[in-house]
């Protein structure tokens, strides 16, 4: 479980009540909400957080807003403050930077993104996208000064009517794969993947640029991630393909092992699912999820007595495991 | 052969029913669920000191087979029982042949607010009367048991096994839903029951589908254990004549819960349109997918299923209005209308939520506003309401009008009249009439306190909030919830809607203190409350009668507060046999003696009283505490003691007045509802 406290600011609490299941999955639990950003700044006077994640679009007082307060008090100068919006724009990532904004974060949530967000908020690192345009805005503010006005309009022109979609930096990243320039090639798959966090095939193609650069970490990084989207929309085919790549690289395979069994439990095949699950538990005879992963299976498989086994054998681990506690009632009082 | 079909099919189903009782606890609290798993027990059982104990040394009760079930070695566990108990729980010939939950438990729509609604199989025939007597006390002890000690409300229907079989559900029948629903109750069993212990129904283990003459001859293969199955009956098609009544009960029902009956109707109103489509009935598209089913796996949910027929229907209909409004129905459904709440977005109904507004293409912003709807002020809540009633007539009569011959509806006619009325008197707007609150405000489980607050609008005109504080929900704020310009309006919209508690502590009184009152409404109020209470719950009995008067209340006012000496007008309340509320008022300005007033205010009890001689009619009069005793109240009840008993009560002025009749004639009832 992670220590730091972090303040939620949004004033949709759909969005608001999926940020804290994803944040808490990833082992933050010291979460406290606020629907509006003046009972934001309430919190924070009133108690130390180390960090703050607000939407940017709010009815009343919107995130941009509460930032500036944020850090018109120099206590909290350094006070990592994170962003969210669906779509943000030229002119918003602007706005954000110069308004001091430690990062941005798009959504629909995505844990992966978010787990980096969160590991990067103590580094104090500002995003290069933001960091760019701002270096653009100034350029161009500083040509209007000079009187300059026709370079001036060309440089905020780019600034604001730059093609900003996934796919566009996506095909960027797709030729300079092709011309083999990886290192060129990274960036704009990233870019793509901040601007669509469910874009799959640009998961995909990072990991495999870094594959080619050797950075094999990262590479299994991006690529279980991409697997994990192909997953969750149902690209059976697309997944299994990628699974198998990273096996060739990966250097801690659990995972993959399990989310090849998932995979295959959903096309029905349930025996290449207990292979690739018993693969992973021999490696991590201990990880309750993959325990309980089993015993799921052994109830599609109709054979509860076995799912009882694994379920326990979870439970054995970790008697808090709520899920597993509650299956395995089921199968106790489903037995006729 | 037969038996291996079956054997097979009971594995299928067996783990079908675990991923339905998987659901059903994801939604359980911890004491709850402890609750769950101990009823059944007690159903069992017959003992002191235990919930439905009941004294007689008749044998009554016992489940069939219990102690092979999951729910006897959970009580033995947490009551502790000895082993050498155990033998006497094996019981020789246990009454109750199957015991099975039903309804929304397990499914998609289940919330912590849920009832729990249990079927008892029994085969009436092996029990004697005394025993069937025992029984319906017994679990009447536990109802009320799970009631006071866990707030938990349950219901047992004991039902006939042969009965249900002929798609006779008249033992269920304690609320009249009408012997007009068999085979589509029938569905319904089958589409949403969770087995619990007993025997499994045949039509579980049996192939989907199959004709009733195969079904005959599998229910009687004869390879053992056919006594560890349950025969009630097998279901091809859902009976269209049986729609129409159903629809009706349906409309009925809305004004508990008008979200649940729309979306009930239209899936009556599918079975209708595709009543010759036998692979349409969705108990048996469900049971196909038995071998398919997975743990935690939404789209393999009953209501699943029923909402994709029933966005079929509308779809099939052209009704686009009618499919924006099913949408937004079956989300509201999901979100636990009308005490809405998220649910967890990693569960089956999250995700089935997040899949379908996607589909649908709802917004998180649009979610949003649905998962408040607690938030919504009371008149968006009555126009989302008033378009679930008018879709809900729409249905009806698009039955009514597709029927080929003159349509009955099988329900004894004292049963049709009472839904008729009782939907009349909650649906029909008349003038004068206080409307209904939101279902909202009148769930039973909302803790609402109320301020009925003087206030004075932006026309400089006096008028009289009724403001609502959810306290037992997630809004503290106040909200508006009623107005008019009259107090006894307002507080006629609360006694109808039975808000006051008896000890009238959720309800203040708010007065602008630059206000001189002729009849103090704070000291008023309580009389009213009492004199209204007095008429509610309203029984059925009332209803298979044409409404008539039954009580009123005036409340004497001045509007010139300058002169307080007299009263200018009398504002009422009429309450008629239906539960009806209605506000008006005589105007008395005219009129310049106390004596004339009194003598009007009379008359029109006079008028009351004429119209229904055979009942009883009471009337009560607000006004200043120190004439109370004094001259108006006795006027006015010697006047009426006059005409009732035929003396000539003679009006105390020279110009005779004509009675006003008030408005009571026009509130004559019409039974035109749709």
């Amino acid at each position: 479980m992670k220590k730091e406290t972090i303040l939620l600011v949004d004033d949709n609490t759909f969005a608001l009540k999926e940020l804290v299941n994803i944040l808490k999955y990833i082992g933050y639990k010291e979460l406290t909400n606020a629907e509006t950003a003046d009972d934001a700044f309430a919190f924070v006077k009133a108690r130390p957080f180390n960090c703050i994640i607000s939407a940017l679009e709010m009815e009343k007082i919107s995130g941009m807003d509460l930032l500036k307060k944020i850090r018109d008090n120099e206590k909290y100068s350094s006070l990592p403050f994170f962003l969210t919006d669906s779509a943000f724009t030229k002119e918003k990532i602007i706005r954000a930077g110069l308004a001091g904004v430690t990062g941005l974060i798009v959504t629909p949530y995505d844990k992966e993104n978010l787990t980096s967000k969160m590991e990067s908020m103590s580094k104090d690192v500002i995003e290069p996208a933001f960091v760019e345009e701002s270096k653009n805005l100034s350029k161009g503010m500083d040509l209007l000064e000079k009187g300059n006005y026709k370079d001036a309009i060309d440089v905020l022109d780019e600034v604001v009517n730059s093609e900003e979609t996934a796919e566009y930096y996506y095909n960027i990243g797709y030729i300079k794969t092709l011309e083999e320039k990886y290192s060129e090639a990274i960036p704009a798959f990233q870019k793509a993947t901040q601007l669509d966090a469910l874009f799959g095939k640009a998961f995909e193609a990072l990991g495999r640029a870094y594959s080619a650069l050797g950075e094999k970490g990262e590479a299994e990084k991006y690529m279980q991630k991409a697997a994990d989207i192909y997953l969750e929309k149902n690209k059976i085919e697309d997944a299994e393909s990628i699974l198998n790549d990273i096996l060739e690289i990966s250097t801690d395979s659990v995972n993959i092992y399990n989310s090849l069994g998932v995979l295959y439990r959903r096309k029905g095949d349930f025996k290449a699912a207990l292979k690739q699950y018993k693969k992973a538990l021999k490696i991590h005879p201990e990880e309750i999820y993959i325990l309980y992963n089993v015993g799921r299976l052994y109830i599609d498989m109709n054979e509860p007595d076995n799912a009882i086994e694994y379920f326990e054998k979870a439970l054995l681990i970790d008697a808090d495991f709520v899920e597993a506690r509650e299956v395995l009632d089921a199968i106790m009082l489903g037995s006729i | 052969m037969k038996k291996s079909i079956i054997a097979k099919n009971r594995n299928l189903f067996v783990s079908y029913n675990i991923s339905r009782l998987r659901e059903l606890i994801r939604y359980l609290s911890e004491e709850k669920f402890d609750l769950f798993q101990t009823i059944p027990f007690f159903l069992h059982i017959n003992m002191p000191g235990y919930p439905g104990y009941v004294e007689t040394e008749e044998i009554f009760y016992g489940i069939y087979k219990f102690t092979n079930s999951g729910f006897y070695k959970y009580a033995l566990k947490k009551f502790a029982l000895e082993h050498e108990d155990q033998n006497k729980f094996d019981l020789d010939s246990p009454i109750i042949q199957g015991l099975y939950l039903m309804g929304s438990a397990g499914t998609l729509t289940q919330s912590d607010k849920s009832d729990f609604d249990y079927w008892v199989i029994i085969e009436r025939k092996d029990l004697s009367e005394s025993g069937f007597r025992l029984l319906i006390e017994k679990v009447r002890n536990i109802e009320k048991w799970c009631n006071e000690e866990y707030q938990q409300e349950v219901t047992f229907f004991i039902m006939d096994a042969g009965k249900i079989k002929e798609n006779d559900f008249s033992v269920v029948d304690s609320e009249s839903s009408g012997s007009a629903q068999k085979t589509l109750l029938k569905e319904e069993f089958y589409r949403t029951f969770i087995m619990l212990a007993g025997k499994i129904p045949f039509w579980a283990v049996l192939p989907s589908g199959i004709s009733d003459s195969d079904y005959i001859d599998l229910v009687n293969f004869d390879e053992g254990e056919t006594q560890n199955y349950i025969d009630t009956g097998n279901l091809v098609a859902i009976d269209p004549n049986e729609c129409l009544g159903a629809v009706l009960w349906q409309v009925y029902k809305a004004r508990n819960d008008p979200v649940k009956s729309l979306i009930k109707a239209s899936l009556i109103a599918y079975y209708f349109f595709n009543s010759l489509q036998e692979e349409s009935v969705i108990c048996n598209i469900l049971k196909d997918k038995f071998s398919e089913v997975k743990i935690e796996d939404h789209l393999f949910d009953p209501y699943t299923l029923v909402f994709e027929k029933i966005i079929q229907f509308y779809k099939e209909i052209d009704d686009l209005a009618g499919l924006k409004l099913i949408r937004k129905c079956i989300l509201l459904r999901l979100l636990g209308y009308p005490l809405t709440s998220l649910p967890d977005l990693s569960s089956p109904k999250g995700k089935l939520l997040i899949q379908l507004a996607g589909e649908w293409r709802f917004d998180l912003d649009s979610l949003d506003s649905m998962k408040k709807f607690h938030t919504w002020y009371e008149e968006e809540k009555l126009d989302f309401e008033n378009l679930v009633f008018d879709k809900l007539s729409y249905i009806y009569e698009l039955i009514l009008r597709s029927s080929d011959d003159l349509v009955k509806i099988n329900m004894k006619e004292d049963d049709l009249s009472v839904l008729v009325n009782r939907t009349a008197a909650f649906r029909q707007k008349i003038d004068g009439k206080i409307a209904y609150a939101s279902t909202f405000l009148r769930k039973k489980n909302t803790e609402i306190f109320f301020t009925v607050k003087e206030s004075v609008t932006e026309s400089g005109s006096y008028e009289w909030q009724v403001l609502g504080e959810a306290f037992s929900y997630q809004c503290s704020a106040k909200h508006l919830v009623y107005k008019s310009h009259e107090f006894i309006e307002s507080v006629g919209w609360l006694v109808s809607n039975q808000f006051v508690k008896n000890d009238y502590s959720n309800v203040q009184i708010e007065l602008d203190e630059n206000v001189n009152h002729f009849t103090n409404p704070a000291t008023s109020f309580q009389s009213i409350a009492d004199f209204f209470n007095d008429f509610f719950p309203r029984p059925d009995h009332v209803y298979r009668s044409t409404r008539g008067s039954e009580g009123i209340l005036f409340f004497l006012k001045n509007e010139k507060f300058s002169e307080l000496n007299s009263f200018s007008s009398a504002d009422y309340l009429l309450i008629n046999s239906w539960g009806e509320l209605y506000f008006d008022y005589i105007d008395l300005s005219l009129l310049e003696s106390v004596a004339q007033k009194c003598y009007k205010i009379a008359i029109t009890i006079f008028h009351l009283l004429q119209e229904r001689p055979e009942y009883n009619f009471t009337y009560y009069i607000c006004c200043p505490e120190n004439v109370k005793d004094q001259s108006i109240l006795s006027v006015i009840s010697n006047f009426v003691d006059k005409m009732i008993n035929g003396a000539e009560a003679t009006e105390p002025d020279a110009i005779k007045q004509t009675a006003v009749p008030i408005s009571v004639k026009k509130h004559k009832p019409f039974l035109d509802i749709l």
